[in-house]
């Protein structure tokens, strides 16, 4: 479409792109009712939510439970929390995939890259339930496989309980998270590389250029903007610590560093019932991330003249 | 022109898939109201020649179930997801139910987290007809003042007067709140409970394993220094088995004790805890952490651990990661739940490993010179029925409810049909002897066949099936009747000391502050057990105690004492 020049009345391209349109159409509505119409319940953070009464009907307490929200100290510890572990996973976790997309390109025996790469991708399959079930039979002290070999390796002490020590869990949290998603994020860099014209390369060569600075003048400014994009997402999402892994992975001993933001409010919204209070943390998690997204997608504009929006 | 065709086509199809999907949820969001006729319609036959026979001897005087037994299903959640004996099949005793009153009862578990669970349908307004809740669980206050169930004295009055008389007294005046009662509580026991039946155990026991014993030379366990000794000649003898299993920790959800098996340590270290904690003087009742003996079982636990005796895994561990443990073996004195010991894990030990490896109770232990005492009082209910303003036909509910608390559907859930699954043996109901040995002996397919004690779960108190249980476990398995017999000897009843319940409603100020102090100690244990010293376990102890005065435990302790008052007053003790 966007081949055309000419300039059409808006009825005109409507109909001209009709089954796209019908396309969308149903993903628009479950973006209505899912996720739109859902978001009206934010409310209740400014109330004091009784179900009988509804969602109007409750009684207004204005910003109390935020105020509550400041003054614990478990609030404050969740926040510290969840940007530690965010921060290390993105330190940590956002180049892994880009590393290796960069060397599985250069791959030259084919059927290895797509060994590799298939391999390096199961991960993001197996459900976070099983993962932590595993890390808890492997790494038993007493019969647990890796933590043996960790221990003939010399890196741990022997009877470290490494799901059991609140030292322990920033690594293995953000080990585990690395393992499971390297392999599928590297396939949108994949996808990114692919995309460069061959004639860039064969004029590289031409000049001189080695394999290294074939990486780094060529292939890294080009998928550049992918890396931007990517990186502005993930800042967003610095407070949203997974849910899944941090509620698996926590335990009576490993609960102070594992209590993150997602899973403060929902002990406090569902499990003990406090629904205001619950949503009031979720309300207040969404906000930051918001306004994170939004520095993020403001600096990169500035300095690399990318942006999502 | 065809794959224009088709393309529009898929579009639409998509389109109408995605409509589909809506509606559908819609009508699934409605209460279902075309279940139950849907589900009892093959049924009808059956049905028509109940109502037929009731009707056939109908007279003023029958109960008010029996006037119409059509087939109705209605809904209930219960709280506890362990409970898959408990869904409603082909068992006996369902089908007894199903063919009496024509009730069928379409029980529903959660998922995962019944706490998560239960909130979310209150927060939904999305109850079933009916649920079996805790009677003591925060959710109660707010079904009851959220206006969300009925009141079932208001039921009774309405549609089954005659059934208000079969209600103890005493349990109405202790059960209602606001003056009225609004649900039913099950095993709610009268004061001869202590006397008959079968022997109340209050605590987890603790078991050695048999051939260890004699291997160490079965030496006397009475106190806790001779278990310690105990288990260091365990630990030398045996290096590859763990000295100590415990069950799982986690303080909201056990309590304060933090583990179960907790519970036999505690009331040796501290026989007057529940007196102690009552502080008529400052109008408080103390919570059980600030107690020395309280304390000192935790510390006898670090002891332990400092001696290579304790696992620390076991801080860490799910009860699924135990109890595989203890069907192995793995531990030289272990705690579990006495009934299942004795039923589950010493038969599979047994046949799995041998006879030499199952386990042999514990006698209670005396600390610093101390005999131990268990607060055993009858038990106040366990689980409320209520019937939510969902529900779409309370009158049938209600009448069913009266049938289940009759002594007809007492002996109808617990012993099915007379001279088909049991006998009357010296006025007392007795199970015929291969249902009964199939209870004993493979109960999955006894609890899939037969589901006695599982279908309407409102077990009322009766000296005739107290007696007829305290009988069968004497003669059937002597030596849980004797292990029950050995450690209720250190009971006491606690029913006048008015500790039933003290906990603050959640939704509360002072339950918020109460959840705090849970998290907080659920932290703390783990440091206690495992401090390298005791002036590290005496600084993370009052670290803890400056932590919870901070977020304001007095206020949770006056909270306390003000429902020990209440709880006392009910049981018109004041």
């Amino acid at each position: 479409m966007s081949s055309i020049p000419v300039k059409r009345s808006l009825t005109k391209r409507i109909w001209l792109q009709r089954y796209l349109m019908i396309l969308t159409l149903p993903a628009i509505l479950w973006m209505i009712l899912f996720n739109y119409i859902p978001m009206y319940g934010i409310i209740i953070a400014f109330q004091e939510y009784t179900p009988f009464k509804g969602f109007i009907h409750s009684d207004w307490t204005g910003l109390a439970n935020f105020k509550e929200l400041f003054n614990d100290p478990t609030f404050r510890e969740s926040l510290s929390n969840t940007f530690k572990i965010s921060v290390a996973k993105l330190v940590f976790g956002f180049p892994a995939p880009i590393l290796l997309a960069l060397l599985l390109n250069e791959l030259v025996f084919k059927r290895f890259k797509r060994v590799v790469q298939s391999l390096t991708y199961l991960p993001y399959f197996v459900s976070w339930v099983l993962v932590v079930g595993l890390m808890y039979t492997l790494l038993d002290p007493d019969t647990g496989v890796l933590a043996k070999l960790l221990v003939k390796l010399g890196l741990i002490g022997d009877e470290t309980m490494l799901m059991g020590s609140a030292h322990s869990f920033l690594a293995l949290v953000v080990i585990t998270e690395v393992w499971k998603n390297i392999g599928w994020n590297s396939i949108i860099y994949l996808a990114a590389i692919a995309g460069i014209d061959p004639q860039m390369y064969e004029a590289a060569v031409m000049d001189g250029a080695n394999r290294f600075q074939r990486v780094w003048h060529i292939m890294l400014p080009a998928i550049k903007p992918t890396i931007i994009i990517l990186l502005i997402l993930s800042i967003g999402g610095l407070v949203n610590s997974n849910f899944d892994q941090m509620y698996l992975m926590q335990n009576s001993m490993t609960q102070d560093a594992a209590n993150v933001l997602s899973v403060y409010s929902y002990k406090m919204g569902l499990v003990s019932g406090r629904f205001s209070y619950g949503t009031a943390v979720g309300l207040f998690q969404s906000l930051v991330a918001f306004v994170l997204m939004y520095l993020a997608n403001y600096s990169s504009r500035k300095i690399t003249k990318e942006s999502l929006f | 022109m065809i794959r224009k065709g088709i393309q529009t086509g898929a579009a639409a199809v998509l389109f109408a898939a995605m409509l589909a999907g809506c509606s559908s949820n819609n009508n699934n969001a409605a209460p279902s109201v075309s279940g139950p006729a849907s589900t009892s319609a093959p049924s009808a036959s059956e049905s028509a020649s109940a109502s037929a026979s009731a009707s056939g001897s109908a007279d003023a005087s029958q109960p008010a179930w029996k006037t119409d037994t059509s087939p109705f299903t209605f809904t209930q959640y219960f709280y506890g997801n362990w409970a898959s004996n408990y869904l409603w099949k082909e068992q006996f005793a369902m089908e007894l139910v199903k063919k009496k009153t024509g009730i069928t009862i379409d029980r529903k578990l959660a998922t995962g987290s019944d706490d998560d669970y239960l909130n979310t349908m209150i927060a939904a307004g999305d109850l079933p007809d009916t649920i079996m809740l805790d009677w003591n669980n925060p959710a109660v206050t707010k079904l009851i003042q959220n206006g969300m169930v009925y009141s079932i004295d208001e039921l009774i009055e309405k549609y089954a007067p005659e059934f208000k008389s079969q209600l103890d007294p005493n349990m109405v005046k202790y059960h209602s709140v606001d003056g009225k009662l609004w649900y039913l509580p099950n095993l709610y026991e009268t004061e001869d409970r202590l006397t008959s039946g079968v022997p109340i155990v209050p605590i987890r026991p603790w078991f050695i394993r048999s051939d260890i014993y004699q291997a160490i030379g079965s030496p006397k366990i009475e106190t806790t220094d001779d278990l310690m000794n105990a288990l260091k000649s365990a630990k030398e003898k045996f290096p590859d088995v763990s000295p100590v299993g415990l069950e799982f920790f986690d303080v909201a959800q056990n309590g304060f004790h933090g583990s179960n098996s907790m519970d036999y340590l505690i009331y040796s270290f501290s026989p007057h805890l529940l007196e102690e904690q009552v502080k008529d003087d400052q109008q408080i009742v103390e919570y059980p952490m600030r107690n020395k003996g309280f304390i000192d079982a935790f510390r006898y636990l670090n002891q332990l651990f400092r001696g290579g005796l304790l696992d620390s895994q076991l801080l860490i561990y799910k009860q699924e990661q135990y109890e595989e443990k203890l069907y192995g073996g793995q531990y030289a004195v272990a705690s579990q739940f006495m009934t299942n010991m004795y039923t589950m894990f010493n038969p599979k030990i047994q046949t799995a490993l041998g006879k030499d490896k199952t386990y042999t109770v514990l006698d209670g232990l005396k600390a610093n010179g101390q005999d131990p005492r268990y607060p055993a009082s009858r038990l106040m209910g366990w689980q409320g029925f209520f019937i939510t303003k969902n529900a779409k036909n309370p009158e049938r509910i209600i009448k069913f409810a009266e049938y289940a608390w009759s002594d007809e559907g007492q002996l109808d859930m617990r012993y099915g049909t007379e001279g088909e699954t049991y006998d009357m043996v010296d006025g007392l109901p007795k199970l015929k002897d291969d249902i009964l040995n199939m209870k004993l002996n493979d109960n999955a397919t006894f609890n899939s066949k037969y589901g006695f004690d599982d279908s309407t779960l409102l077990w009322r108190a009766g000296k005739q099936w107290d007696d007829a249980a305290a009988r069968d476990l004497k003669e059937s398995q002597p030596e849980q009747y004797d292990a029950s017999v050995l450690l209720s000897k250190y009971d006491y009843d606690s029913y006048s000391l008015g500790m039933e319940n003290l906990e603050p409603d959640g939704s509360s100020k002072e339950g918020t502050i109460n959840t705090k102090v849970k998290d907080l100690w659920n932290k703390t244990i783990p440091k206690l057990v495992m401090a390298k010293s005791d002036d590290e376990f005496n600084s993370a102890y009052d670290a803890f105690v400056k932590q919870i005065n901070q977020v304001g435990a007095e206020k949770v302790e006056k909270v306390m004492y003000q429902r020990h008052m209440a709880d006392l007053q009910k049981k018109g003790l004041k």
